[in-house]
C-alpha cells in the first residue's frame, strides 16, 4: 500500500487491498495488453490515471530519456543559471567562466541543500546556504569553512564537487539531458527528427531567441496528454478550437488542421505540417517576414526543407517524451492578420494527474523588431497561460485525467484507429520518417505510444 | 500632495466593487464598458529571483498582456458556442481590499493598488485555486464616469496554480 | 568626500562598491557589511585583477567566510558600525 498525493493535497490510499506483489503484477498486464492492442488502436484508458504507472514513468521514462531542460539563449553570458526540471530531479543550468554549458543536480555534496534558490541568476561561485560549502559554477568544490579544523587533510575536495547529470548534449541551441549514463547520443536518439527541428530553428544565421522568461503553470491533467496532442492531433482543432476559428484567428474552413502531413519521425518523436486547405490562399513560409524567408533559404542545410517549409503554415510536433514545438500563423486578435509564432514545451510530470507546463516563446533573434512584438503578441493571446487556444486544450486534458482514474478505465479502450491501414504512406516525400498526406491520422499517437511501452517494459 | 477627496475615493471604491461584480457574475460585455479604448492590461510572469534585484517581474513576457481590442477578443470568444474552458463556467469570487488612491499623471485620474484575492472552482470538484495579488490600476475619468485606463496585476506566484488563466482579474 | 555607492549581489551574498577619494587620488572600496571586511583597491591592483583567472577567486573562497572565518555579524551591528564609520 503506498499513500500518493492527489491534485489538490488530499492523501489518497491506493490500492488497499492489494499486495505490492499483486500491484506489480497488474501494472505488467496492463502494459502488455497496451502492448499488444495498439496494433489495433486499442488504448486504455487507464494509463492517464493510475499512480502505478506514474511511478515506474518516473524510473523508466524520466530515468532514462532526454529530457529538454531550456535554451543557450536563457543562459548567454558566463554565470548565467537557470534553475531547472527532469522530473522530480532538480538541476541547474549554468554556463561556466569558459562558456561551456553544464547541468549539476542541485543539492549539495555536504547535507544536500538545494544549493541555488532562485530560478535564474548569475555567479561565478554557488555558495550552500547550510554550512557554506562553495562551488564553482563548474561544480567543482573550493571551499568549505573551517575546512582544516573540522575535516584535517582527509577531506578530498576533488571527489565532492557538485553532481553533473549522466548526459547532457545540446542540439542546436536545445539542450537536452538524461539521467541515464548508458543513454545514446542525443543525435542517434532525435534520429530523424533534427531534420524537422532544423526548420523550427534554423531559419537564420543568429538563430532563436527566448524572450522573457517562459510560462509556468499547473493543471490537473496527466503529462502524456498534452504530448500526444502536439505530436499529432491535428483532428481537435476542428472542436476544441472551434471559437479561434469562428473569430477568425485560424483559417475558415473548420477542417484546416486537415490539410498537412503527418509525420512519424522514429524512436516515438513525431509532427505534423499543415498547409493551406484547399482554394484558399495563405502565405509561403509560415507567413514570415521576408528578411526571414530570404535568410532560411540559405539557412536550411538541405534544399529539401526548403521545399517542405515553404507549404507550412502550422507545425506541431513531439518529441518523446515531454517536448512539444508548436510554429503556427494565427491572428492575435479577431481584427488583425495572421502572423507566426514559436512556443516550445515541457510537459514535467509531477503526479498521476498533474502536471507543470512550461512554455516558452521564441523568435529568431535577428527578426525585424515589429515582427518580434507581433509575434509576441500573438503568442500571449492564443497559446501560453491564457491564451485563447490553449485554455480549451487544458479543459480537455484534465476532464479525460478526471475520468481516467476510477476502475472502468483500465478496461476501457480508447479509440487509437485514425487512419490505421486505409491511409498509405507517402513515397514521394523528401524528409526521413514515415508521412503520411493527410494530418488528420493517429499514426504519431500510435507510435508514441509503443515508445512509451517499450521504454515502460524496459525494452528501448 | 495633493489629497484624494472622500468622495472620490468612494467613487473608485465603487468602481472596483462593481467592476468585480460584473467579472464574477460572468457579465464580460459590461466589463468591457468598464475599460478605456487605450487600455492596457498586463500581467507579468514572475520568476524567483534574489534580493538584491529589483524587480521579480518579467517585463518582456506576460500571461495576459492586453490591449482593448484583445480584451473584447476574449469577451468575444466566450461568447461563442464553443468556449469549453468557461463553459461550464469557472466560479470565480473576486476579493478586494486595502485599497490605496494617489493622484495620477493627469488631472481626470486617479492611481489604485488594491489587493485581490481571487477564488476559483470548477464542476463538481470541492477543491478550489486561489490567486493573489496586488493590481496597480490607473482610472480615469471620463463623461464623468470611472473607466480603468491602466491594470498591471503583479501575482503572488511564479507558478501559477490554476490551469488556465480563462477568467480575468 | 565619496560617490554613490553601487550594491552589487546575487542570491549569495552582496557587497557594497564606492569610490574613496584620499587626499592625492582614488581608491575604488569594496565592502561586504554581512561579513564586515573591507579593501581599498588602486587603480594598478585593480587592473592586476583584469588577468586573474576563475582560478584565483576559487582559491580566494578556499574560505567561504573571510580568512579569520568569524561567524557572520549580525545585521544590526553591521548597520551600527556602517554608521559610526560614515
Ligand atoms: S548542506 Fe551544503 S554546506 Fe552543509
Ligand atoms: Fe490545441
Amino acid at each position: 500500500m503506498i499513500l500518493y498525493q492527489t491534485t489538490f493535497g488530499i492523501k489518497g490510499v491506493s490500492n488497499v487491498t492489494l499486495s505490492v506483489g499483486d500491484r506489480v503484477n497488474q501494472v505488467e498486464q496492463l502494459l502488455r495488453r497496451v502492448k499488444q492492442n495498439i496494433d489495433e488502436g486499442r488504448v486504455p484508458a487507464k494509463i492517464y490515471n493510475d499512480p502505478d504507472i506514474f511511478e515506474l514513468e518516473r524510473e523508466r521514462i524520466f530515468g532514462r530519456a532526454y529530457i529538454y531542460l531550456g535554451h543557450e539563449s536563457e543562459i548567454p553570458h558566463p554565470g548565467d543559471y537557470m534553475v531547472r526540471y527532469i522530473a522530480d530531479d532538480n538541476v541547474i543550468v549554468v554556463r561556466d567562466e569558459e562558456g561551456q554549458i553544464r547541468v549539476l543536480f542541485n543539492c549539495c555534496r555536504h547535507r544536500g541543500m538545494q544549493v541555488c534558490r532562485a530560478e535564474m541568476g548569475n555567479a561565478s561561485h554557488f555558495r550552500c546556504p547550510y554550512h557554506g560549502w562553495t562551488y564553482r559554477n563548474t561544480g567543482e568544490l573550493v571551499g568549505v569553512p573551517a575546512g582544516k579544523e573540522a575535516y584535517g587533510d582527509v577531506l578530498d575536495k576533488g571527489a565532492w564537487g557538485l553532481r553533473p547529470v549522466p548526459r547532457m548534449e545540446i542540439y542546436d541551441g536545445l539542450i537536452f539531458a538524461s539521467l541515464d549514463a548508458q543513454a545514446p547520443s542525443l543525435n542517434e536518439y532525435l534520429g530523424g527528427m533534427t531534420w524537422y527541428l532544423d526548420l523550427v530553428t534554423k531559419r537564420t544565421e543568429a538563430g532563436l531567441e527566448v524572450v522573457g522568461a517562459p510560462h509556468r503553470w499547473v493543471m490537473d491533467a496527466n503529462w502524456k496528454l498534452p504530448a500526444d496532442n502536439f505530436v499529432g492531433d491535428a483532428y481537435h482543432t476542428l472542436m476544441t478550437h472551434r471559437s479561434a476559428v469562428e473569430l477568425d484567428l485560424a483559417p475558415r474552413d473548420p477542417k484546416f488542421a486537415m490539410y498537412g502531413v503527418h509525420v512519424h519521425a522514429g524512436n516515438g518523436h513525431g509532427l505534423g505540417m499543415i498547409s493551406a486547405p484547399p482554394g484558399m490562399e495563405l502565405p509561403p513560409f509560415w507567413g514570415y517576414p521576408e528578411e526571414v524567408v530570404r535568410a532560411l533559404q540559405r539557412s536550411y542545410p538541405r534544399p529539401e526543407q526548403v521545399e517542405v517549409a515553404r507549404r507550412i503554415n502550422f507545425l506541431h510536433g513531439t518529441v518523446f517524451p515531454n517536448f512539444s514545438v508548436l510554429n503556427v500563423m494565427i491572428a492575435k486578435d479577431h481584427r488583425s492578420a495572421p502572423t507566426p509564432m514559436l512556443t516550445f514545451r515541457v510537459w514535467r510530470p509531477v503526479g498521476p494527474d498533474r502536471t507543470e507546463v512550461w512554455s516558452w516563446f521564441l523568435v529568431e533573434r535577428d527578426a525585424p523588431e515589429w515582427f518580434k512584438e507581433r509575434s509576441y503578441q500573438t503568442y500571449v493571446h492564443t497559446f501560453g497561460t491564457s491564451g485563447v487556444f490553449e485554455q480549451d486544450d487544458a479543459e480537455n486534458w484534465r476532464g479525460i485525467t478526471r475520468v481516467a482514474r476510477g476502475l472502468m478505465a483500465r478496461d476501457h479502450d480508447l479509440n487509437y484507429q485514425m487512419g490505421m491501414s486505409f491511409l498509405k504512406r507517402d513515397p514521394t516525400w523528401p524528409g526521413p520518417g514515415e508521412a503520411y498526406p493527410l494530418d488528420y491520422a493517429e499514426a504519431n499517437q500510435r507510435a508514441f505510444i509503443r515508445q512509451w511501452c517499450e521504454y515502460m517494459l524496459n525494452e528501448a | 500632495m495633493v489629497g484624494i477627496s472622500e468622495e472620490v475615493y468612494r467613487e473608485v471604491r465603487d468602481f472596483l466593487l462593481r467592476e468585480a461584480e460584473l467579472l464574477d457574475n460572468g457579465s464580460y460585455r459590461d466589463w468591457l464598458d468598464c475599460l478605456t479604448e487605450d487600455i492596457r492590461y498586463q500581467v507579468p510572469v514572475r520568476v524567483t529571483r534574489d534580493r538584491g534585484v529589483e524587480s521579480e517581474f518579467v517585463n518582456e513576457m506576460g500571461h495576459l498582456d492586453e490591449d482593448y481590442v484583445s480584451l473584447e477578443m476574449r469577451v468575444m470568444r466566450l461568447e461563442t458556442e464553443y468556449a469549453w474552458a468557461e463553459d461550464p463556467p469557472s466560479r470565480t469570487r473576486h476579493f478586494l481590499s486595502n485599497i490605496r488612491i494617489e493622484p495620477g499623471d493627469r488631472d481626470d485620474e486617479v492611481r489604485v493598488k488594491s489587493n485581490l484575492l481571487l477564488y476559483r472552482t470548477r464542476g463538481d470538484d470541492p477543491h478550489y485555486d486561489l490567486l493573489s495579488a496586488e493590481r496597480h490600476d490607473v482610472l480615469r475619468r471620463v463623461n464623468g464616469q470611472w473607466k480603468l485606463a491602466r491594470r498591471l496585476v503583479l501575482l503572488d506566484q511564479t507558478t501559477i496554480g490554476t490551469h488556465n488563466l480563462s477568467i480575468l482579474f | 568626500m565619496s560617490d554613490e555607492v553601487i550594491e552589487i549581489g546575487n542570491e549569495f551574498t552582496f557587497v557594497r562598491v564606492r569610490k574613496v577619494h584620499t587626499r592625492n587620488g582614488v581608491r575604488l572600496e569594496i565592502h561586504s557589511p554581512r561579513l564586515g571586511y573591507r579593501i581599498q583597491l588602486d587603480p594598478l591592483e585593480l587592473e592586476s585583477l583584469t588577468w586573474q583567472t576563475t582560478e584565483t577567486f576559487s582559491r580566494f573562497l578556499e574560505t567561504p567566510f573571510g580568512p579569520r572565518e568569524r561567524l557572520m555579524r549580525p545585521l544590526s551591528e553591521a548597520l551600527i558600525c556602517d554608521r559610526r564609520e560614515e
